[in-house]
């Protein structure tokens, strides 16, 4: 849900980011300052752990996780397990996401549909959609199936109300003028609604995969012989706590990257709403 | 407001009433046609089962998970279990949303803590929370201040990035106006600044709330020898699917209700807003 936070809180730091282009040594500047506490305290938690004055089992020192991080790469099993997870978090997401646009777009076009489908939605989406994982879990055991239902389940409902509000919002004003000159079904929403609404679904799409690799997580730790979350419970249980930061530490550089990836595949595929606004 | 009090006096009653009742009907209306569809399911659902036709061991009945609610009610398995959980959150919610909304206060008023922390909060931001759920346990144990601790970190972000843009999103006019008049900076604090943001604020709990479910059941389940989501797991591993079904659906109940509380309060917190419509 921090994600939710997260689409708002872009814009504002894009403009930022282009104000300070102008200005290259406020942008150093500004790099030292937010450079300065993560330094402060790699440093003093490097020194710390060098003394020996935390034990190691708990708080291994930044240059032990590096040492992991070099040693899983150089195996070659971290790329391994990077793949099935990815490959697992793709089929999940896609999964969701499909059902999630055709039950939304039914839900958004037809009231009659929203009247007897939505209360449902409504209630299934309240429930902690990790709470129905040992449920999951005891339908389709403790295979590939499984996983990646929890994904689907954890990604659906982003894009589901996300469909549906901005199906919902589009102008109203502009369905009329479609009906003044004569639009079919078919050419009203290929020219109208799915360009007025793709913004909201796009947004929709992006909180659906952050919500998706958080199930990611979750579906792993649970109980699963390959993957990220596979080598971090098994690292746990070998007392190899380098290992558990590597996962924690790729888990969110990947977070990051697929989240900065839809977005820039937002912007391009709404570079036309630029013209609009100015 | 005082407009539409008037109005409303000037209704006569006998109108008032009938305008009461018809939105009753539609209201009964919209309940009815919501209600068909989670009615048939029930009813399928219980009449299959009832007739052997879907495991009893994957499906149990309706019947049979309310059953075992109230057997689980009456030997005190579950209050103790709910308290648990119930402390839990509250405590980690507490913490979390306290510290995330003074520290999104701070930063919003000030510049130069902008420039030295919030990068780095960002940056922890995107770490997937429930992937530190093994660092946590490893170092606070499996008791209690695991867990408040994880659903704490999850409760501040929403409240951190809420406040921050609450305040930076108060009308600047406003401020010179403060200086003007030569508030101090507490006064203006208390006067202009909090109410500002109290909106932005109730929508970063509204989402605190929400991960702290999920946080909640996500620690339970990972290492824990209390509270609901171990009761869950501990029904799964025993294969008694009527339990896990019950704890599904006191999750969803109490988000709902902790929802609802807050939706509550906003209503009560924000009726002077112009635009707030009740």
């Amino acid at each position: 849900m921090s994600e939710q936070a997260q689409t708002l809180r872009a814009p504002a730091v894009r403009t930022g980011r282009k104000k300070n282009f102008s200005r290259g040594k406020g942008t150093l500047l500004h790099f030292v300052a937010a450079a300065l506490l993560p330094a402060v305290i790699l440093i003093v938690w490097q020194w710390y752990g060098a003394t020996g004055r935390v034990n190691p089992l708990l708080l291994p020192s930044p240059l032990a996780i590096a040492k992991a991080f070099g040693r899983l790469i150089a195996s070659g099993e971290l790329p391994m397990q990077l793949g099935f997870s990815l490959g697992r978090a793709s089929l999940g997401i896609l999964y969701g996401a499909v059902v999630a646009l055709i039950l939304g777009a039914a839900v958004g076009f037809s009231r009659k549909i929203e009247r007897v489908l939505d209360p449902l939605m409504q209630i299934l989406r309240l429930t902690p959609s990790l709470a129905t994982a040992p449920l999951i879990i005891l339908w389709f055991g403790f295979g590939e199936t499984s996983k990646i239902v929890i994904i689907a389940f954890g990604s659906f409902f982003p894009l589901y109300m996300g469909v549906i509000q901005s199906i919902r919002n589009v102008d109203k004003k502009l369905f009329e003028v479609t009906q003044v000159l004569e639009f079919g079904r078919g050419k009203q929403l290929a020219r109208l609604i799915l360009p007025a609404s793709l913004p909201g679904i796009l947004s929709g799409l992006r909180l659906c995969i952050a919500y998706g690799w958080l199930a990611l997580v979750v579906a792993e730790l649970l109980g699963s012989q390959t993957g990220i979350g596979f080598l971090m419970s098994q690292a746990q249980t070998n007392s190899q706590p380098e290992t558990v930061f590597v996962g924690v530490i790729v888990f969110a550089v990947m977070g990051k990257l697929i989240d900065s990836f839809v977005a820039a595949i937002e912007r391009r595929l709404l570079r036309w709403r630029d013209n609009y606004t100015g | 407001m005082s407009i539409r009090q008037a109005n409303a006096a000037a209704v006569p009653t006998a109108g008032r009433k009938r305008r009461k009742a018809e939105k009753t009907r539609r209201k009964l209306s919209h309940f009815l046609w919501g209600a068909i569809l989670p009615a048939t399911i029930l009813i399928v659902w219980q009449v299959l089962g009832d007739r052997e036709l879907i495991s009893p061991l994957l499906f149990p009945t309706p019947l049979v998970i309310a059953d075992s609610f109230v057997w689980l009610w009456n030997s005190g398995t579950l209050n103790d279990n709910l308290f648990v959980s119930l402390y839990r959150t509250f405590a980690g919610f507490g913490l979390g949303a306290g510290l995330g909304l003074a520290l999104g206060l701070f930063v919003g008023l000030s510049r130069s803590a902008e420039k030295l922390l919030d990068s780095t909060v960002q940056m922890i931001r995107m770490i997937p929370h429930i992937s530190v759920t093994f660092l946590f346990v490893l170092w606070f144990g499996i008791g209690d201040t695991s867990k408040i601790l994880l659903i704490a970190k999850g409760c501040f972000f929403p409240l951190y990035i809420y406040s921050f843009l609450g305040v930076r999103g108060v009308d600047n006019k406003l401020f010179e106006v403060t200086r003007v008049l030569g508030y101090s900076r507490f006064k203006q604090l208390v006067r202009l600044v909090l109410p500002a943001t109290l909106p932005n604020v109730i929508l970063g709990l509204r989402l605190s709330l929400a991960i702290a479910w999920v946080s909640l059941v996500v620690a339970e389940m990972m290492g824990a020898s209390s509270g609901l989501g171990f009761l869950m797991m501990d029904a799964r591993a025993m294969s008694d699917t009527p339990t896990v079904f019950v704890g599904i659906f006191l999750f969803t109940l109490l988000a709902k209700i902790t929802d609802s509380l807050v939706l509550f309060a906003e209503r009560r917190l924000l009726a002077w807003r112009d635009s707030f419509e009740r």
